[in-house]
């Protein structure tokens, strides 16, 4: 089952969120998506710092899991991050992460001429895209 | 050739890491319908790929560089070579320039060996360039226009001409080879398949005509709306600046033909573009 989706811009606004299958909705959404940026981004800074090893701090941490949810992160290059909430029992969607990036975010919002760097997305190609794959991924609904 | 920058080839490549191949000879050699005729198919094979040659030219600093020197050798050469012993006991005379007369007579003769070694590799290859950089540069060059002028119509109007003198120039470049068009009809298959193969990377879907000097060329798939999407609430969905570029091209392609006419367009659906074109008498 998969619950909901954020997309972040480098800044860390948020440029795209969409829920599905959610029993509770959230009292408020633009909180919500600022405390979510602030503990991925404090528990990146943690995660590398603590590593006894060098890591990339892209590709060091890409989900966390409680007992009720699962959180998958995928940041580009460019900074831009893309996190998929779902189930706990979902396998790795790093994959489709990537792919949604490559896919559909590059094809139909930045390339989109309409479309102004750093806005809120809304073009309808991009949500009809997003939707179109995600429903057809075996865990979205199961 | 260690340097990995003199690689002649730039491959097509998407942003997101998705990679399209494109060859642009053979989409324009696999034509379906032949309805230019076949003798104008191999002529046109090899004038495209001479039009591909010049365009990744001035993309590759190296085979650039090259082009410049077989230029420059043969006009050397032809500097050097015509003299003969004629020429040679003038020049004994004023010793200065025999000295660099003769340089510049090496210079051509070395130059035309690399010209040789290093050319022919590259003349083998397909070349490409990237889509998405054109793309980008496209969408900014729209931006630009529309910023810069009062209002849609004069924006409208920028945007035709400077598809005008685009078309008018490539279509230059494109029929090098191709032999005369004896009929209307042939220069808009011309403009159907070939050159709309070289901008686009595909062929018109569908042309019509009322055999009375009106043309209506459909492309379902216009490469240029292919990415354009607006918001679901948005009031003004109007992209016409987008394919106004396109109208001057044809415009342009058809008076370098000698044929004056008028072009306009009708977008339909998701991407999809009507072209008509009136011919003036």
């Amino acid at each position: 089952m998969i619950y909901n989706i954020y997309i972040f811009n480098k800044d860390g606004t948020c440029i795209y969120n969409e829920d599905w299958n959610k029993k509770k909705q959230s009292q408020n959404q633009s909180e919500d998506q600022k405390l979510l940026f602030g503990m991925l981004y404090s528990l990146k800074a943690f995660i590398t710092s603590s590593s006894p090893k060098k890591i990339d701090d892209k590709t060091g941490f890409h989900c966390y899991k409680t007992s009720t949810y699962k959180l998958h992160y995928y940041e580009t290059l460019s900074c831009i991050k893309f996190i998929i909430m779902s189930d706990p029992n979902v396998p790795d969607l790093r994959d489709d992460l990537k792919k949604i990036y490559s896919q559909i975010f590059v094809e139909y919002v930045i390339k989109n001429p309409i479309y102004k760097p750093g806005t809120t997305v809304k073009c309808d190609t991009f949500i009809n895209q997003l939707n179109l794959y995600l429903k057809q991924m075996p865990s979205f609904s199961s | 050739m260690s340097d990995p920058l003199s690689n002649p080839t730039i491959n097509t490549t998407n942003v997101g890491g998705q990679t399209t191949t494109q060859n642009i000879i053979g989409g324009i050699g696999s034509g379906k319908s032949n309805s230019v005729g076949t003798p104008y198919t191999t002529p046109l094979q090899t004038s495209a790929h001479t039009a591909a040659n010049s365009l990744s030219a001035t993309n590759s600093p190296i085979p650039t560089h090259h082009m410049i020197n077989s230029n420059s050798s043969n006009n050397l050469s032809g500097m050097a070579t015509p003299g003969g012993p004629g020429l040679q006991q003038q020049q004994q005379q004023q010793q200065q320039s025999t000295i660099s007369s003769n340089n510049l007579g090496l210079l051509g003769q070395q130059s035309q060996q690399q010209q040789q070694t290093i050319l022919s590799p590259i003349t083998t290859q397909p070349k490409s360039i990237s889509a998405s950089c054109f793309e980008f540069f496209y969408i900014e060059m729209i931006d630009c226009i529309m910023k810069s002028s009062s209002d849609k119509q004069h924006a409208h109007k920028k945007l035709d001409k400077l598809g005008f003198k685009v078309g008018h120039r490539l279509v230059e470049r494109l029929s090098l080879d191709t032999a005369l068009f004896p009929e209307l009809l042939d220069s808009v298959k011309f403009i159907c398949k070939v050159f709309w193969a070289m901008v686009f990377k595909k062929t018109i879907d569908g042309l019509k005509t009322n055999h009375k000097g009106v043309f209506v060329l459909t492309d379902s798939k216009f490469q240029w709306l292919q990415h354009l999407s607006f918001d679901s609430s948005a009031s003004n969905k109007d992209c016409s600046e987008y394919v106004q570029f396109t109208a001057g091209l044809i415009k342009g392609a058809m008076s370098n033909f000698g044929f004056k006419c008028i072009v306009t367009f009708d977008i339909q659906q998701v991407s999809t573009c009507v072209f008509t074109i009136k011919i003036e008498s």
